[in-house]
């Protein structure tokens, strides 16, 4: 095999490493993030666009969302996940809410902190949070596995 | 299909045009003889106009009244095009002249014994596309399509009239 033949292959190898770092890394902060949207309907009746992600294939394979709500207290959003382990184990996971305006401009913005979330087997639990504001509109669930 | 709507919406002026308003008052409401809607006497309830689509809109204005039971009943709604365009034909039915103010439907509703009309748009309930719904125009008397992003005033019913 000739040298630039060897260049050419340990080449794409450099750049699959990249790709897949790209792929597992690069997409956010490592873990789930569950968004709720306050949107309304034809009807003018209040409703929850919902959207889950993940960026964590471990994390994918422990845990589940399985229901995303919200309602108002009083003038304020509150929201609420349901959680449930995929894991017959303990699991130890951490979680915080993110609250933003009708523009998408974040409220209190890195006020959050990180709470402790601990599963047994199977288990499903609720996280709440209400915000911070009334001019909340949409929330973030951040959801990660700790250091 | 919309000009179809629309001369069906003329047609059903001119039928209308021919039919007085036969109202019963009583403190909070007006009974409608000719067709047996109710409608609320205050066609300002909330006190100002409202959006369809975010806080404080219509649809939790309406779910509030109802919840209190106004006027004894707990099923007020938003009134439809065709309930509207039948309230302003009463009020056309009077006569009307586009220069002479006393002759605008708002004026007419307000002289008929009815409280807080606007010479403004009102909204119905029928929606002509994803961003616009008909509503009512208290100083012309038309009942057309119009951007559902706005504030419009609300007058309630209830009932279904036969229609």
């Amino acid at each position: 095999m000739g040298r630039r033949a060897m260049n050419m292959r340990a080449g794409w190898g450099v750049l699959a490493v990249v790709s897949l770092l790209a792929l597992t890394g690069c997409g956010g902060t490592a873990g789930a993030v569950a968004s709720g949207k306050t949107a309304w309907d034809d009807q003018g009746a209040r409703i929850l666009e919902k959207k889950v992600v993940f960026n964590s294939i471990g994390l994918k394979m422990d845990i589940e969302i399985v229901d995303i709500k919200s309602s108002l207290a009083g003038n304020l959003m509150r929201a609420q996940a349901a959680l449930r382990s995929r894991d017959s184990g303990t699991l130890s996971f951490q979680y915080r809410f993110e609250w933003y305006d009708a523009d998408g401009l974040e409220i209190n913005s890195g006020a959050g902190s990180w709470r402790p979330l601990l599963l047994n087997g199977k288990e499903i639990k609720t996280v709440q949070g209400v915000a911070p504001d009334q001019r909340a509109k949409e929330f973030k669930l951040l959801i990660r596995q700790p250091d | 299909m919309k000009k179809l709507l629309l001369v069906v919406v003329a047609l059903f002026l001119t039928a209308c045009s021919t039919t007085k308003p036969n109202f019963v008052f009583n403190d909070q409401t007006a009974v409608d003889q000719n067709t047996g809607l109710v409608w609320v006497r205050n066609a300002d309830m909330p006190g100002h106009q409202l959006i369809w689509r975010g806080d404080d809109n219509v649809y939790e204005f309406v779910k509030h009244l109802n919840a209190d039971n106004f006027a004894g009943y707990a099923d007020w709604r938003v009134p439809t095009m065709l309930e509207f365009t039948t309230m302003i034909g009463y009020a056309t039915s009077l006569g009307y002249d586009k220069k002479d103010m006393k002759t605008w439907p708002f004026k007419r509703f307000l002289s008929l014994g009815f409280t807080n009309v606007h010479d403004y748009e009102y909204w119905t309930a029928t929606r002509e596309s994803p961003t616009e719904m008909w509503t009512a125009d208290l100083i012309s008397g038309r009942v057309a399509p119009r951007p559902e992003n706005r504030p419009y005033y609300l007058w309630l019913v209830r009932g279904n009239g036969g229609r």
